[in-house]
């Protein structure tokens, strides 16, 4: 998977089962978190369907908030797991 | 019981300890000194904004400074504090301010817009904006905190310690919101027997993730200060190291939690937990923590006492279940707490022995003065006492009891599922399926059958790395279950429904 597709997937993962809204309504560089876009346990899904998507298993210290907490942090931080 | 009284806190920490830190929040540290300072300089302008004595104040903030500071400004400018969800809809903040006749609404410069919209043709409510705002946008009716001159060492109002000092809304399964009216007397109560319980000293520092304007929230605030200790106030957990980064950074000793967060700790590696070493208890409320969670979590934190407790808005907390007591009895929420009487009744309203189910209910200081403006409602949970103060609450929780008088709780009243005519409680088909390793998070719920009158339905949420399916659950749950408890319906979700407290939500 590429950095597009990637992004793809997130923008339609967090319309669907976050903002019950058009794939339009995301801002990749928005915070989720301090929006209220998402709580804990939301950001625990979108983690866990990111690992899924880069057949990967973040470590511990990994599970802070800069690294998931936007469509672009996330992206940012899945380049190394990336083609 | 003439506990101290929440408001002279951070005044008497001032006097005590005055540069001890006492708040540590988006980066900044306040010590007591400078949150007294600060609450004189908002009780002035509230007072200057028309504030009368007894008057409603809506704290519209998320968990901050202004948050802490505002919510003692209130009780020392003799007014009664209205805490309003911080991601309120318009609508919602509107209710709590025209159903509390409220006076004046604090909000930030982020929330103006909002906090506007409620009060559109509410010209005599005042608003006033706690952080920075740009002074030319504002107009009349609106007050900027910033420019408010200090007022370190004003006289604190007059305190009637049975007068209303606190309405929390709370959302029942029909009807609009109803506000939870506490005394400065039954805060007091609770505040004295928690922090008794837990132990707390000057040394404590305690981790805040909850609103503030849930009471659990609120208390996290109002005990640690109380004893002087230090609280470190987050707008939510965060992701798991976050969590662990400030408890090992802080040195925090006190944590309360839903459910939910003692899934994201049991869920980290060892080497992440042995950096958690100074947490000294670990409390569960809010939404029933089922055993298994509360036994991995104990033992993945050997230093930590994990507490499983019950309470509700009304009277704050019920009981605990002391942290010895965890491995004998894990289901269990324990006998009570200190000042407060309980016992079981049937639906009749008869006094149950030992070894029975029916509704708690509880008698003590600690039970609210009622439903604001709400004298139907207040009178179907509310009776007087044996003392004045002391009134006796139905709690509208199901609960068991063993021989011994341990409390396990079985449902809300309200959630019971009738199928087939069989009374069924959700909470013990959850608690069967939270116990599968590969279960992160479930609800159980009654849908509408014409054959059984309510069919059960449950709904997953897979734990990372597990492969669950439909068929382990059921396998499982033959084992644990009767057979009419059985679920119709199993589904697996992405997502479910949470309240803002982060309680899954049955409806």
């Amino acid at each position: 998977m590429d950095a597009d597709a990637l992004r793809a997937e997130l923008r339609s993962f967090i319309a669907a089962n976050f903002l019950f809204a058009d794939e339009a309504t995301v801002v990749d560089s928005a915070s989720l978190l301090a929006s209220g876009v998402i709580d804990s346990t939301g950001a625990m899904e979108l983690i866990s369907h990111l690992e899924g998507l880069l057949g990967a298993a973040f470590a511990d210290e990994d599970l802070v908030a800069d690294h998931f907490d936007s469509v672009d942090r996330m992206i940012a931080f899945s380049a190394p797991y990336l083609q | 019981m003439n506990p101290p009284l929440a408001v002279h806190q951070l005044h008497r920490g001032a006097r005590e300890r005055g540069d001890s830190e006492a708040l540590v929040v988006d980066g900044q540290r306040f010590t007591y000194r400078q949150l007294a300072d600060e609450a004189d300089r908002t009780a002035a302008l509230l007072e200057a904004v028309g504030l009368p004595p007894g008057g409603r104040v809506v704290v519209f903030l998320p968990n901050s400074a202004a948050a802490v500071t505002t919510l003692y400004s209130v009780w020392l400018a003799g007014g009664c504090v209205v805490m309003g969800e911080a991601d309120s809809t318009a609508t919602n903040l509107r209710y709590r301010v025209q159903h509390s006749s409220a006076c004046v609404l604090v909000t930030t410069a982020a929330k103006l817009q909002v906090a506007r919209a409620a009060l559109a043709g509410l010209p005599d409510v005042m608003l006033v904006v706690a952080d920075d705002v740009d002074p030319t946008i504002l107009g009349p009716g609106e007050h900027r905190l910033a420019a408010a001159p200090p007022a370190a060492g004003r006289r604190p109002a007059p305190i009637d310690r049975h007068a209303p000092a606190a309405i929390i809304y709370t959302s029942g399964s029909t009807g609009p919101p109803k506000g939870v009216t506490h005394s400065h007397n039954s805060i007091a109560v609770v505040v004295a027997v928690v922090g008794e319980y837990l132990q707390h000293t000057a040394d404590d520092v305690v981790l805040c993730v909850l609103q503030l304007a849930f009471g659990y929230g609120l208390l996290q605030v109002l005990v640690t200060f109380a004893h002087g200790g230090r609280l470190v106030l987050r707008r939510g957990p965060g992701l798991p190291y976050d969590l662990v980064r400030t408890i090992a950074d802080e040195g925090v000793t006190g944590l309360a939690g839903v459910p939910t967060l003692f899934a994201m700790l049991r869920d980290l590696n060892a080497e992440s937990l042995a950096r958690c070493t100074t947490l000294r208890y670990l409390t569960c409320a809010a939404a029933a923590l089922p055993a298994p969670l509360a036994l991995q979590v104990a033992a993945a934190l050997p230093s930590t006492d994990v507490i499983p407790m019950h309470g509700q808005t009304e009277c704050f907390r019920t009981t605990y279940l002391p942290a010895a007591e965890l491995p004998d009895h894990p289901d269990s929420v324990g006998r009570g707490m200190a000042g407060m009487d309980w016992w079981l009744e049937d639906a009749h309203g008869n006094r149950l022995p030992n070894g029975s189910q029916g509704e708690l209910v509880v008698c003590g200081e600690n039970v609210m003065l009622g439903y604001w403006d709400d004298p139907e409602a207040t009178a179907r949970v509310l009776r007087p006492g044996p003392s004045a103060h002391a009134r006796i609450l139905r709690t509208g929780d199901q609960f068991c009891t063993d021989l011994a008088g341990n409390l396990y709780f079985v449902c809300r009243t309200d959630d019971i599922i009738k199928t087939r005519g069989e009374k069924i409680s959700p909470n013990e088909i959850e608690q069967a399926m939270a116990a599968l390793p590969g279960v992160f998070a479930c609800r159980v719920l009654g849908v509408p059958d014409p054959l059984l009158g309510q069919a059960v339905r449950a709904e997953i949420i897979r734990r990372e790395g597990h492969t669950l399916t439909e068929t382990d659950v059921r396998r499982a749950l033959k084992v644990a279950l009767e057979p009419h408890k059985m679920p119709r319906e199993i589904v697996f979700v992405e997502a479910l429904p949470t309240s803002s407290s982060g309680k899954v939500l049955r409806r």
